[in-house]
This record gives C-alpha cells, structure tokens and sequence, in this order.
C-alpha cells in the first residue's frame, strides 16, 4: 500500500466518524492547544512480539511498557526525576514498616466496574503465592508482608523490615479480581485475560493478530483525575524481527516510531527528512562477566588489569557510534541514587604493573604471561553471534589484553548455549549485558555472597567480597535516603575494588520517530512513557476507511 | 489409485513418529532452557523452579516425552511455553499464511521458470539463452534471506526518493496486509494483500524458478528433437502450435517432479524468508520456538512441516500418474 499522506486532506471528516466510533467524545478538556481534536492513529514497531498483558506474570520489557503506561494503572508511578508519585494510589501514608494508600475512586476497569482496594490486595495475594510464579514477587514484593484492604479505597501493606526507598516496591499495576478469580495460580500464566486483557488504562485493548498487530484505541473514560483520555485515537503495535526491514518501514513513513533501532542505523535516520531521531538513556549496561572462581582470576588486581587495559570510551565510540555512557557499576547515571565515581582508567603501563605485582610475568619470552609454575594467564572470552556489537567487544579485547600479556580466545555461541554455560558457571569471562526491568536499587542477586554458591542463581561470577556485602545490606536497610545514597557511593567503589565485571558501557536507547506524531518524549522509563500525550495534527492523519468513498 | 494413496499415507506415519522422536531427542541434547527468557536478576531462581514445575519441566526426560506423546496422539498439541496458549490455535493463525505464500511463490516458480525455460529451448545457442542461462546461475545461487533484504533496499526504499518511480512499483517491505486492511473495500483488501505478497514471494521462489528454467530447456531440448515433433512440423502447423502443444506437453512431464521436491525447499525457504518479511507463517513460529526452546512449540510445528512434505511427494507422484498414462501405481492382479 502506498502511504496515504497524500490523501490526508480529504479524511477529516473520516476521522470524526472514528472518533464517533469510538465512544463520541470531545476533544479532551485540558488538551494542549495545539494538538487539535483528539484523534489519529499512530503504528509503533518493535523487533519482537508482546508477550502476556497480565501484569503478574508478564517478563517481557516492551510488555511491561504497554502494561503501565497504556493499559493498567500501577499504584505509583515515576516522575523524570525518577521519583515515585501518585497515580492510582492518589496519597499515602508511610510507616517505618507499613504503607496506606488511598485509591483513586474514579478509576475504572475497562468493564466500567470500579477498580478497588480489592483488587489490589487480590493482586498482592496472587503476587506472593509462589505457585503464580509471578515475577512482581522477587522483583518488588521480597520486603512486602502482607496487604489488608481496609476499605473499598484503602489498602495497607506491612513490610517485614524497615528499608531504603519503600515506594519502589509498589510500581505495579493491579489485576481486576472479578475476572481472574477463578484461575487457579499456576494456570494464571496461560489465562485467556493474558492475550486480551481487560485493564483500568488510558488506552483499551482492541485486537491482537498474533505475529501481526496489536492495536489499542483510546478510552474515552479515562478519568481527568489520572491525566484524562489520551489524544490519539489508536495505537497499533507492529512487530518486525529483521532490523533493516523495519528501518525501511520507518524511513519511508509507514512506521511513526520505531522501538528497536540501532546505534549503526542513526545517522541513516538523521539523513532522512520526515522523520527524527531521538536518543535517551536505556536501562541496558554491557559488562565482560569474569569467573573469580577461577584460580587466574581470584586476585581482584588481575580483574583490575584486565580493566584497565580496555580502552572502554573508544568502544562505546567506535562501536556504539557514541550512544552511550562508560559505566562504573551497576546503579545507573540517571538514578537518583547515583554517585559518580572515577573510572578506573585506560592505562596499559599501570594494568601491566598490576599484573606483575600479582605474579603474572612473561617468564619464556612468547608474549603471554604465566604464572610462577608456568601456567599462561590464558582465558576464553564467550559471546553469543546473535548480537555483533558483541562480537566485536569480544575481538577488541583480545587484541588489547595481548599487548598486556594476556592471551583471549574468543568463543561465540548461540545464546542459549552461551547461557548455559555462564549459568552453569562454566566460562572464564563472558560478554553480557542486564537490562533493569525497574528502578530499585538492589545488587543483591548479582554480588552478595550468600548468591554465589547457589545454583542457577546471578551471582554467576562467584564473588564473595565483605565489603560489598556488608554495603548491599546497610543500603538496602537505611530509611534514610541520604544515608543510602552514601552507602550506594560507598559500594561502587567498593565493587570496583572488586571487579567482578568490567562495566563498559550504559547504552543509550534510540527510537526514530515520524514527525507528524508529536508530544513525543522518552527517557529511562521507557519508549511509551509520554504515549498518553502524543499527538497528530488533524491534516497529518492517515489510515481511515475507504468504505463509501 | 487411492489403495496407493492409502499405502503411502501408512507408510508416512512411522517416518513421521520417526522425525518427531529424533526432534524431540535433539532438543533435550541441545543446550538451553525455555525459562531463559524470564531470568533476570529481579526473578529469584525459586520463581524460575516453580515456572518450570508449572510447565511440568522438572520431570524427567523420558516421562516428558511419554506424556508429550500420550496428549499428542490424543490430538492435543500442547501449550507454548512462550504464548502461553495452545499450539493448536497459533498453528490454524500461521497455516494459512505460509500456505498463502508458498502456494503463490510455487505460481511464481513454474510460470517464470517454464517460460523462460521455453525461450531458452526455442532460441537454444542464441545471445539470450545464453544471457539468460547466466542469470539463472546467478540467481540460483543467491541465498532467499539476501535477496530479500536486497529487494527491500531497492524496491521498497530506494524507490520512495526516486521521483518517477510509479507508485504502484512500491512495495511495502514486511507484514501481511496494511494496518487500515479492515477499513479497506474488498478490491482494496485483494489489492493490498496482493501488494504485501509481490517481495516475498519473489525472494522465496526465484531461485527455484531458475532451476525450473534449467530443467524445462534441457527436457524441451530433448523432445524438440524427437521425430514426432519433426513430423508435426513436416505436416505444416504452426511452429507456436508445436511448441506449445505438442513439445510442452511432454516436456513438462520431468519437471512435475520437481513440484514433490520444491515444495519442501519452499516450507524450508519460508523460515529465513518469513522472519526478514516479518510474514506471520509457520516459518517466524518455527524461528522463534527454535531460539526460546519453547518446545511442544517446536515438537508441533515440526510435525506439520513433515506432514506436509509428504504430502507434498505424494501429490507430485500423483500428478506423476496423471501426466503420463504410462505410470500405474496399482499392482496388478494376477
């Protein structure tokens, strides 16, 4: 189909028919002048399918996106700044162990029923029932005891400990009890909700064709108190696996946003007229994962070595078209428990002269270091090929430790024998990346000793490190987010010490979008964070019927 | 005929048990788990051991294929792991749509690919059978998934900024239909799946269209040469009569056979083809099952590829039959 930019002169009286459709609303009150009638369908591309709308057993990102911003109504939610600030909880009051929040009333199920302390508490049960398998348990709930609601608009929920930053602990978003009651929770993974969901919203689900679309329209009954409806009339989610195909998608207009771009694709986009590139940090950091179990690598000065020896700014330029950030550890540069802290830096000389003061020295003239009885500082670096950038990483390194006398053979396999094998604590050293799926600050899984001997856990890189421990429990411990900070400071530069990872790089995430859609904005919470408040002018509007015309 | 057809069908069931057995051998072998995609360090290990209770994959091998087996024969194939919902629905989705674009590909290969395959016979040692001999071979040996990108590059990208270009020579570069196809009048829905099949099916078919033009030159330049071509000539017709009547005829009875063995090529082909034109078919469910090992997912799609292939085989020697009145596939009674 040809685009239809051409014939949008022609459509407005079309695009009242869809706004008659859909439910026959004035334009929203409190609407910026500027964005015109509410209306107009904006097509957003990622490169994977959904997967399910059931915030409880939900795992996958773009998903999760779609649940908090478009369909559900988490009880908070965060502001720029990345503090936690009402939405379906309008107030609260906190406890050193206990929270109550007091609901919106006016917030509605896409049924028209209410949605209540009830569900809330519902959603908390079928959280912590370990048979739902839910991942809100470990990834919000660990602190959380127990939920009452004490009315039809009021809920408390105990906290086993007092702890740092509570509020995080309740970024999600209830299910409605009345329609999933009756799923026993080890069934609540394949209920049929999950695929067509009724949620509490601005937008409402509409239509799902597997490995096609998903399309979302407005919902005309949002309730002002929660930000009114949103401006457009639909959203249809696309889903294109080839990056090229969907770049081309989106570089000739028949794609608005594109979700899944890449830093080598930037400048293409940047060439293009109609459409702009919008960069904005992600919540991905890429790290070279060192086994310290392993006897070459139990001495942190050899993991320092290993650090200091990667030029990690050229990577993030050279590789990364310069989309990203040198990383110093695990807490993000845009979170508000940051600290920056020097980066170890790029110093060859210094990692050699580390790496002799732990005993490593070329004893036979071959170019590799060796230990005293002969054993070469030797080590198998493994990525998967799935992902070039990488690859590439990988190829770097080797050639930078070989001029410090370390030899790298690099080992890429497909993902899943990759993580396999970095699960099964068979690696050396492995490239990787984690992406944060939300804003508590807690390294517990990934560094804490009590994670390093148990089998499937994160701690995959076996350290056990005191000091580290004892900085993860006090963090996460304080009320005092003043004093937590600290601490977190206090603990990046202990983990750095340590060196457990080489941390390369936060990325930055990039979307290119049309410019007809306006109001677009993004940053660490998401692609769809501003989606509410994306706008088309009435001219620039496409895709109505050609029925009767 | 149909005692034949009966035979054969029999016949395909242990082969089918067979591919299904070693498939499922192979993916237990094979490293990787369909949990992978939920680990993350905010998912505790217990949460991932109770989703794996809750998918029955804590049970032992041997008892996850016994139970695989019992509910499959029983016609129930199982629930994705990674869908959440049962096979049987995502199969009846991407059936139709791979079938869409095979069947139109296997069009596209024995139109293109006997034309010029004739062109070529008839012209045999001009400068365009030879020019074209070149092109088959190139086109040949280009692998779908490169072609496809290409196709895309040019003719759904380059184009947009070429100013004369006709706008019906645009193609869309992914998808099956365009987002406003329900909105569409029934000739704009005809036209716009039309549109959205022009690449892939090109991508997916044209290497086999080349061999298919290889094959029709050689097996027409066989029977051109025959005496009862020389006498239709000789009696005066029309050389187009001859050609198309009475050489074709037979000389498409060797590249019939090649429909049993292109068809398999073509479901294979659809695979690279589907995830590159974002084509919601058997070919992307069958990729993505692969990568999550999400597999009953992988178990089912499987199956219906190896049915259709025989099924495939059995209608190309079916069409054997028909063509040539010589071939009986029943034993005579004695």
């Amino acid at each position: 189909m040809a685009p239809l930019v051409g014939r949008a002169a022609a459509l407005n009286g079309l695009i009242a028919f869809l706004a008659l459709a859909c439910g026959g609303e004035a334009p929203r009150a409190g609407a910026p002048s500027e964005s015109g009638p509410a209306g107009g369908t904006a097509i957003v591309a990622f490169n994977a399918e959904m997967g399910s709308f059931n915030p409880l057993v939900n795992s996958d990102q773009n998903t999760n996106e779609v649940i908090y911003y478009m369909l559900f109504t988490p009880l908070v939610q965060y502001d720029e700044s990345l503090e936690p600030r009402p939405y379906l909880a309008e107030s609260w009051e906190l406890e050193p162990e206990a929270v109550t929040f007091r609901l919106n009333r006016e917030a509605r199920w896409h049924d028209g029923r209410p949605v209540t302390a009830s569900d809330v508490e519902f959603t908390f049960e079928r959280a912590k029932n370990p048979e739902t398998a839910s991942v809100l348990s470990s990834a919000y709930l660990e602190l959380v005891e127990s939920a009452q609601a004490i009315d039809s608009f009021t809920v408390r929920f105990e906290f086993s400990r007092p702890h740092a930053r509570p509020l995080d602990g309740f970024w999600w978003a209830p299910v409605p009890r009345h329609l999933l009651e009756e799923i026993a929770p080890a069934d609540m993974v394949r209920a049929p909700f999950n695929r067509q969901p009724v949620g509490s919203g601005p937008f409402r689900f509409a239509g799902w064709e597997a490995g096609e679309r998903i399309t979302l329209v407005r919902n005309p009954d949002f309730p002002e108190s929660l930000g009114g409806p949103p401006h457009l009339d639909r959203v249809i989610f696309r889903f294109i696996g080839e990056p090229a195909t969907l770049l081309s998608e989106a570089l000739t207009g028949q794609v608005d946003v594109n979700g899944s771009l890449f830093p080598h694709q930037a400048e293409q986009v940047e060439r293009t007229p109609g459409v702009r590139l919008l960069s904005y940090p992600s919540r991905e950091y890429y790290y070279i994962g060192w086994n310290v179990r392993r006897p070459l690598l139990r001495d942190p000065r050899v993991r320092r070595a290993l650090t200091m020896a990667l030029d990690r700014q050229q990577l993030i330029d050279v590789l990364m078209y310069g989309y990203g950030q040198l990383a110093t550890g695990t807490i993000a540069p845009w979170h508000p428990m940051f600290t920056a802290i020097e980066p170890l830096p790029f110093d060859p000389g210094a990692a050699g002269a580390l790496l002799a003061a732990a005993g490593y020295l070329d004893r036979d003239g071959d170019g590799v270091r060796a230990t005293e009885d002969g054993t070469p500082l030797r080590l198998t670096l493994m990525t998967n090929h799935e992902n070039p950038v990488r690859v590439d990483i990988a190829q770097v390194a080797q050639s930078r430790l070989s001029r410090i006398g370390v030899a790298i053979d690099v080992r890429t396999l497909e993902w899943q024998t990759l993580l396999a094998r970095h699960r099964g604590r068979e690696f050396d050293a492995v490239v990787q990346s984690w992406v944060l799926d939300n804003f508590r600050v807690d390294p517990a899984a990934l560094f804490h000793s009590s994670q390093a001997d148990r089998p499937g856990s994160y701690n995959r890189s076996g350290l056990k490190d005191v000091e580290v421990d004892r900085l993860i429990e006090a963090a996460t411990a304080t009320t005092d987010p003043e004093v937590a900070k600290r601490l977190w400071a206090e603990f990046s530069t202990a983990l750095q010490a340590a060196q457990p990872f080489t941390f390369l790089m936060w990325l930055d995430e990039l979307s290119s979008i049309s410019e007809r859609v306006e109001g677009v904005e993004m940053d660490a919470r998401g692609t769809l964070v501003s989606v509410a408040d994306w706008w088309i002018a009435p001219e620039l509007r496409k895709y109505v019927s050609e029925r009767g015309n | 005929m149909t005692a034949y057809i009966f035979r054969r069908l029999l016949q395909a069931i242990p082969l089918v048990f067979g591919i299904l057995t070693l498939v499922f051998v192979i993916l237990q072998v094979a490293p990787g788990d369909p949990m992978a995609i939920y680990m993350h360090p905010s998912v505790a290990p217990e949460v991932l051991e109770q989703m794996r209770e809750n998918y029955g994959l804590d049970q032992p091998v041997h008892i996850q294929y016994v139970r695989w087996l019992k509910s499959f024969l029983s016609g129930d194939l199982g629930t994705s792991l990674t869908q959440n919902r049962p096979i049987a629905a995502i199969l009846a989705e991407r059936i139709p749509n791979t079938l869409l674009l095979s069947g139109t590909s296997l069009l596209l290969i024995f139109a293109i690919g006997i034309a010029i395959g004739i062109v070529q016979a008839v012209r045999q040692h001009s400068k365009l059978d030879h020019a074209l001999t070149l092109g088959a071979l190139f086109i040949y040996s280009m692998p779908s998934f490169w072609l496809g990108l290409m196709l895309i590059l040019i003719l759904a990208y380059r184009v947009h900024w070429v100013e004369w270009w006709p706008e019906a020579l645009k193609f869309p570069p992914s998808g099956m239909d365009s987002v406003n196809y329900d909105l569409l009048s029934t000739w704009g829905k005809f036209t716009d799946r039309l549109d959205h099949l022009v690449l892939p099916s090109i991508a997916l078919g044209v290497s086999s269209a080349a061999s298919v033009a290889r094959y029709t030159r050689s097996s027409m330049l066989e029977v051109i040469r025959q005496d009862y071509i020389r006498t239709a000539r000789a009696k005066g017709l029309p050389e187009r009569t001859v050609i198309l009547k009475h050489a074709l005829k037979n000389a498409l009875l060797p590249i019939i056979t090649l429909l049993g063995l292109y068809l398999p090529f073509l479901f294979s082909g659809a695979v690279l083809v589907e995830v590159v034109f974002a084509w919601p078919g058997m070919g992307r469910a069958i990729y993505d099952a692969i990568q999550q090992r999400d597999y009953p997912t992988v178990m089912a799609t499987t199956f219906v590829f190896a049915v259709m292939v025989v099924i495939a085989n059995l209608i190309a020697d079916i069409l054997y039959a028909v063509v040539d009145p010589r071939i009986r596939y029943e034993r005579e009674r004695r």
